[in-house]
């Protein structure tokens, strides 16, 4: 099982534009209708509109602006994103459950895997379902045997928690004379 | 599977169709502009004005205006609502009818919510798991099973999804009579709340 973001920033966004975009020409036919002043004033953006030909830059402007806004739309609904939840293997003979492990709480899993190796101060990670990098900060040692210490206790548990696709694993080691 | 992850189908669905129709838009309005239309469609002039001068629409235009805006607002607030709404529908379930001394006994119902919380409860019972929560859709005898656990950092990961996979869906699965369950297990893991790291 895999998931991707929600997209709710961008829906709440697009939502709340329209919604309001909505409102407000509903007030505004509902005062024109009633013979009042309406919010929106529709002679005279009429009369902008009539003093416009479709050659005019500003109609060329609003038609890219507009494509443009469709455009992103259009990438950020298409784009899958950062997954939030990783697939992992199926158990052995059980394959009615489809498992999976929030990326962040990998991430965590693994950078405290990486805390645990000697002289590691500091280590975040960042994985993907292709791979899991490593920055650990060390505070002393011998920077290319932290690095495999880091990465063979990262594996480790890896391979204890047991993604559907092993993430090749890349350590960076900062901190060290070395680096 | 209906929707485990709402509403992110929703939202991917009405961004594409709503970046569709404004690129669309947009484009139409640049070809016209440009008059890159004019060769497929000659009555197309970009020269003369957008819209005469006087504009006198029928008087069914404002009501008409006035209806499409309700109702597209409306749908707009219930797209904004749904943001709200992070779990899957859940249902009422009717169990099948006991027959007591040979008569009717009356009907059996059962929210959806309770067998997922005896559910949770007793995949909380396990080792290492601090929370769980659980949501059941469909149909009550194939339904589907969605749970969020979440587990200490050190849990054996593999003995918790036997557990469950062993123990707590078979119990749900003859609590209901169902013949069986599409499981998405989502893990979270968090450090222990007791564990004190030393140095």
């Amino acid at each position: 099982m895999i998931r991707h973001p929600r997209r709710s920033v961008a829906a709440s966004l697009v939502a709340l534009v329209l919604l309001a975009a909505c409102v407000l020409l509903a007030v505004a036919v509902v005062q024109h209708l009633l013979g009042q002043p309406p919010v929106l004033p529709f002679a005279e953006l009429n009369a902008l509109a009539a003093g416009l030909t479709g050659a005019d830059v500003a109609f060329l402007a609003l038609c890219g602006a507009l494509a443009l806004v469709g455009l992103v739309l259009v990438v950020v609904a298409l784009r899958p994103g950062t997954p939030t939840v990783l697939p992992l293997a199926d158990r052995d003979g059980a394959g009615v459950t489809d498992t999976g492990i929030t990326r962040r709480s990998l991430d965590r899993a693994l950078s405290h895997a990486a805390t645990g190796v000697d002289g590691i101060t500091r280590a975040s990670v960042s994985s993907s379902r292709r791979k899991a990098s490593v920055s650990a900060h060390a505070s002393f040692g011998d920077a290319a045997a932290l690095r495999t210490a880091v990465r063979d206790a990262v594996s480790e548990r890896l391979a204890e928690i047991g993604p559907a696709r092993s993430p090749r694993v890349r350590v960076k080691v900062t901190g060290t004379k070395e680096s | 599977m209906a929707a485990a992850n709402p509403p992110a189908r929703l939202n991917r669905s009405l961004l594409l169709l709503i970046g569709l129709v404004l690129l669309v838009a947009g484009a139409a309005g640049l070809a016209f502009g440009s008059g890159a239309l004019r060769s497929l469609l000659p009555g197309l002039d970009p020269s003369v004005p957008l819209l005469p001068g006087a504009l006198d629409p029928p008087a069914w235009v404002p009501w008409v205006t006035l209806a499409a805006a309700v109702v597209v607002g409306l749908l707009a607030l219930r797209w904004l609502l749904a943001q709200a709404r992070r779990r899957p529908r859940t249902t009422r379930w009717g169990l099948p009818a006991a027959q007591v001394a040979g008569r009717d006994a009356g009907s059996t119902r059962l929210h959806s919510d309770h067998a997922a919380a005896a559910l949770a409860a007793d995949v909380e019972s396990y080792d290492g798991v601090q929370r769980a929560a659980a949501v059941l859709t469909g149909d009550r005898t194939r339904p589907e099973v969605y749970l969020d656990v979440t587990a200490e950092t050190g849990a054996d990961l593999a003995a918790l999804r036997g557990l469950i996979d062993d123990h707590a869906l078979p119990r749900l699965r003859s609590a209901l009579g169902a013949d069986g369950a599409r499981t998405e297990l989502v893990l979270r893991l968090v450090e222990a709340k007791r564990a004190a790291r030393v140095g």
